[in-house]
């Protein structure tokens, strides 16, 4: 199917190339860069690497605006494209992505993409944010196994994942006509076009191997993206909040492992399956062991 | 953040105060009777309901407690459980958010956790562990395909794995459709 691609772009000369490059090695014949009101090289590294590109002055309505105009333009250029793809310009596609977009899209209207931290810069930063960072990726990871696995849909196959991110997101032409587009929104445009295909009752993929790498700045583990939450995360002690998040993942693992084994009847005994193993809640007839609790599991210290 | 948006909660309620049909569908009536029953007590002091919507469960529990407040994001949605319940309080939020003062003894999460994100769950379990240690919480969840970025149970069992161990976790009802949870606080367990 003929695939047109979208990179609402602002200043982005030092990344757009390479986005442009990883749709083009992943055959992705039309892309299109938007470039909102650029006073760097931009536009001519983006049609340097192979994209059509269009200029325009500021857009009001920011990122929402510009990755609407741009969608829009692309479905008039290219009558013929049957999918509508959009990314980042300081993000760039794994390999085979567009490919699992593709297959996606035989049975959803719609596809997000997981977003995954640039490795390099996620490896440079300090050692608590990281952990913290891995641990909700992980309760991510599990959140959406156990969701595939009591809530099972032909079009949302295992494994999926839970972003809802501008950074990688594709459409069928008639599924992003029919809920009228992205909004001109400054921010969360993509969560909202994403609300509006569910409420529309369009189905929504979410593969685990269609992949967009953008800066950590991005994915809320360093400073600048996500700003009050990550500059909350340089000042404050994260061990509480890396001893809650471990303990979230260590029970819902233990509940994964079980749906792995017997599938969705494992859900009925969750209330069972979930409380660390030495809650003496559920366990009222454990003594309390001589040498006291392991540090990790001492009930009411995390 | 990423739950569902304040404007399509909104438009759940667009041209309607009882968009799940709360107030005729006989398996909506079913699963609040349901409700009732799986109440872990006779009266209670003062209940918390998070996501009230127009007010059918406050309408059954209500008349069981001292005090109760509802809490729900769309207005359409408040003013209904306003006219349902004129007794009870309600209150406009979009969770998750600091939760309003009250010595609650009664939390209840009927269908609201799988519109909040990850992070909105864990925000909940953290505030009502820390202020409300002695409260029965009670959790009401369809078992169906949410539509939203947390499948239902998921979205449960995130909820039951953030809270510390100073509850515990019972199942009260477990239907095809729909299950109903309860997190005990300690001392009414030791009670036993």
């Amino acid at each position: 199917m003929v695939i047109a691609a979208v990179i609402p772009a602002r200043d982005e000369e030092a990344t757009i190339g390479r986005a442009v490059a990883a749709l083009r090695a992943e055959g992705v014949r039309h892309v299109l860069v938007l470039a909102n009101d650029c006073r760097d090289a931009t536009v001519a590294r983006a049609r340097a690497a192979g994209a059509t590109v269009h200029e325009t002055g500021p857009l009001a309505g920011g990122v929402g605006a510009a990755r609407r105009a741009g969608c829009d333009l692309a479905l008039r250029l290219w009558p013929a494209c049957r999918i509508l793809l959009t990314t980042d310009a300081d993000g760039y596609l794994a390999p085979g992505s567009v490919a699992v977009v593709e297959r996606s899209l035989r049975a959803a209207d719609a596809v997000m993409g997981r977003i995954r931290p640039e490795p390099a810069e996620h490896d440079a930063l300090p050692q608590p944010l990281r952990t913290l960072g891995d641990l909700e990726s992980r309760r991510d990871a599990l959140l959406a196994e156990l969701g595939a696995i009591c809530a099972p849909q032909a079009h949302d196959p295992q494994p999926r994942h839970l972003c809802t991110n501008g950074a990688l997101m594709a459409f069928r032409r008639e599924a992003y006509l029919a809920v009228g587009g992205f909004a001109a929104m400054c921010s969360n445009e993509d969560k909202d076009i994403g609300a509006r295909l569910s409420r529309l009752g369009f189905r929504i993929a979410r593969p685990r191997d269609a992949v967009v790498t953008v800066s950590c700045r991005r994915t809320g583990r360093a400073p600048g993206g996500m700003a009050a939450c990550i500059a909350d995360r340089l000042a404050a002690d994260l061990d509480p909040q890396i001893e809650r998040s471990a303990a979230q993942c260590r029970r819902l693992e233990r509940l994964v492992v079980a749906a792995r084994r017997e599938g969705r009847s494992a859900m009925n005994a969750m209330t069972r399956l979930l409380p660390d193993p030495a809650n003496r809640l559920t366990l009222p007839a454990l003594p309390v062991p001589a040498a006291g609790w392991p540090e990790a599991d001492r009930p009411g210290t995390e | 953040m990423t739950g569902v948006p304040q404007s399509h909660l909104d438009a759940l309620y667009e041209g309607t105060e009882d968009p799940w049909d709360f107030r005729r569908s006989d398996y909506e009536r079913e699963r609040f009777e349901a409700t009732l029953a799986a109440l872990p007590g006779d009266r209670f002091r003062s209940a918390l309901e998070l996501g009230c919507g127009n007010g059918e469960l406050a309408r059954r529990i209500a008349p069981r407690c001292d005090a109760y407040l509802g809490l729900d994001a769309v207005e359409t949605a408040v003013a209904a459980a306003r006219r349902a319940v004129p007794r009870a309080r309600f209150d406009l939020a979009f969770l998750p958010c600091c939760l309003p003062e009250g010595e609650h003894d009664l939390v209840i999460l009927s269908e609201i956790l799988y519109f909040l994100d990850p992070d909105g769950v864990t925000d909940l379990a953290l505030q009502i562990d820390a202020r409300w240690p002695q409260a029965h919480l009670l959790l009401v969840t369809y078992r169906g395909p949410s539509g939203n970025l947390l499948e239902c149970e998921a979205a449960l069992a995130l909820f039951l794995a953030s809270l510390d161990d100073r509850r515990a976790l019972s199942t009260a009802r477990l239907d095809p459709a729909f299950r109903i949870d309860l997190a005990a606080p300690m001392a009414a367990v030791t009670s036993w």
